[in-house]
């Protein structure tokens, strides 16, 4: 063996015979866990929560500013027609 | 064995169902197993507890996923094993360790390194393990970690096949790469050692 490879092969026995630090590892409470799991599944089978309603709530926005433009369409057609007849009869009147 | 994995099986599949009891049972009969994994692999910036809750969400999202075929434990120790990978992935910032960093025991322990045939003294082994784990950091990560496993947990070239995955070949090809690159680096430290008076 290389005196390098010696040299290393001394170092890793002397770190692995090294005394380990003592430390206390928390883990996570089972309950949480589960919570964390249950909320991750909804998440999966429903990617976009908020998408649905919000698409609902657009529709319902255009329908009702559709309509409202066509009832104001057919109210200013009503005022053309009303004051070409002014118009007219203010023309024929003697 | 086939029982062991059935009990194994019936005890996630309670988890999978929402019973919390199962659940407590899943996390103190794993807890020692992923609470050795993260301290032997953390990367450097990490909490300790902090790396075992990611694992313990990985192993309950992925529940589902263990089909008894192998032990629970092995399952859970790849899941682990590939958490602490990914953190070590993610610092990049792997500089080469210069003299200059190295403490007074450090210093000690080199000279003590140079003598030919010495034992390390046992004094010297906590500032063995410190540059050992500073020389570890400037690893690939996969490296690293399987130098930890082989020196420090003395796993076998099989042991380790069956908590990572990877081929034997892969496992001897990275452990010659490991060794070579820890060479050429404690071979520029012990180089560029001032003389001892």
């Amino acid at each position: 063996m290389k005196p390098l490879d010696q040299q290393l092969h001394k170092l890793l026995k002397a770190a692995a015979q090294a005394p380990p630090t003592l430390t206390v590892t928390k883990h996570p409470s089972a309950r949480w866990l589960l919570q964390q799991r249950q909320s991750r599944l909804q998440l999966t089978r429903n990617p976009y929560p908020l998408l649905r309603p919000a698409l609902a709530a657009a529709c319902t926005i255009l329908t009702l500013t559709t309509l409202l433009n066509l009832h104001q369409i057919a109210d200013s057609k009503r005022d053309v027609f009303n004051s070409a007849n002014i118009a007219l009869s203010q023309l024929l009147t003697p | 064995m086939r029982d062991a994995h059935h009990q194994d099986l019936n005890l996630v599949t309670q988890v999978i169902n929402g019973h919390e009891s199962a659940a407590d049972q899943l996390v103190e009969r794993l807890s020692p197993l992923v609470a050795s994994i993260v301290r032997r692999r953390q990367p450097r910036r990490s909490d300790e507890a902090d790396m075992s809750q990611t694992v313990f969400l990985k192993i309950f999202s992925h529940l589902d996923q263990y089909r008894g075929q192998v032990p629970l434990e092995h399952w859970v120790s790849r899941i682990a094993v590939n958490a602490c990978l990914n953190e070590l992935r993610h610092e990049r910032n792997r500089p080469e360790l210069r003299h200059a960093d190295l403490s007074p025991d450090h210093e000690e322990l080199l000279a003590n390194l140079a003598q030919p045939g010495n034992e390390i003294d046992p004094s010297h082994q906590t500032a063995a393990r410190e540059l050992i784990d500073q020389l570890l950091a400037t690893l690939p990560p996969r490296e690293h970690m399987l130098i930890s496993m082989l020196h420090f947990e003395s796993l076998s070239t099989e042991e380790i096949h069956r908590m990572t995955g990877w081929s034997r070949l892969a496992i001897r090809l990275l452990a010659f790469r490991a060794r070579k690159r820890l060479k050429t680096q404690l071979n520029k430290l012990l180089s560029t050692r001032k003389p001892q008076p």
